[in-house]
């Protein structure tokens, strides 16, 4: 719609998909999850903002954003694997991949050890890296338009509705 | 505001992807891709 109207740089996207909830600005956790999902801004290929909500100290510090970067690395990974066991994301708020493996041997074999789904999480984010990376493919780009690529600060405090 | 060519480099070195984001050889072949 921005780009229909002559100002694509308004488009608050990646990949052609919008933001969701989470304000990169503030919790840049998330703007790493927006510029690396495969699919463009979504919260569901990694979800950062679970371990800041859990309560790091020292959240704005650099420290916090190696850390993050780090973590970013972990989620992809275990998203991937609860997608692969075709559950709910929202298991993932209560089961880790101790809790997925045993129920994904139950149903196709003892092969899908916790080591094996941990591979085949990471083979997924990899093979879907690589799609992208092709050079026809559209979704080549690693990046953020907008806010959470601009040097735009956001408001002081939120506003209250 | 934006912090993403700090964290950027530091994902894709953890990855095992290159400078690029393109997946290495090496992590290509641990994955059996």
């Amino acid at each position: 719609v921005q780009a229909k109207y002559g100002h694509p740089e308004l488009s608050m996207t990646v990949k052609g998909q919008e933001f969701p909830a989470y304000d990169s600005r503030g919790i840049q956790g998330m703007g790493l999850t927006y510029a690396t999902s495969n699919r463009g801004a979504c919260h569901l290929r990694s979800y950062t903002v679970a371990i800041r909500s859990a309560g790091h100290p020292g959240q704005d510090r650099p420290a916090h954003r190696r850390r993050q970067a780090r973590t970013g690395d972990r989620l992809p990974g275990r998203h991937g694997r609860v997608r692969l066991a075709g559950i709910c994301i929202f298991t993932s708020f209560a089961w880790g991949l101790a809790d997925v493996a045993p129920q994904v041997a139950a149903a196709c074999g003892p092969e899908f050890t916790l080591e094996n789904l941990s591979k085949i999480g990471e083979r997924i984010w990899n093979m879907e890296r690589d799609f992208n990376n092709r050079p026809a493919s559209p979704a080549r780009t690693t990046t953020c338009h907008h806010a959470c690529s601009t040097n735009r600060p956001r408001p002081a405090r939120p506003r209250a509705w | 505001v934006s912090k993403l060519p700090e964290m950027l480099p530091k994902y894709y070195a953890a990855r095992g992807w290159d400078a690029g984001g393109q997946v290495k050889p090496d992590t290509r072949a641990r994955l059996g891709l």
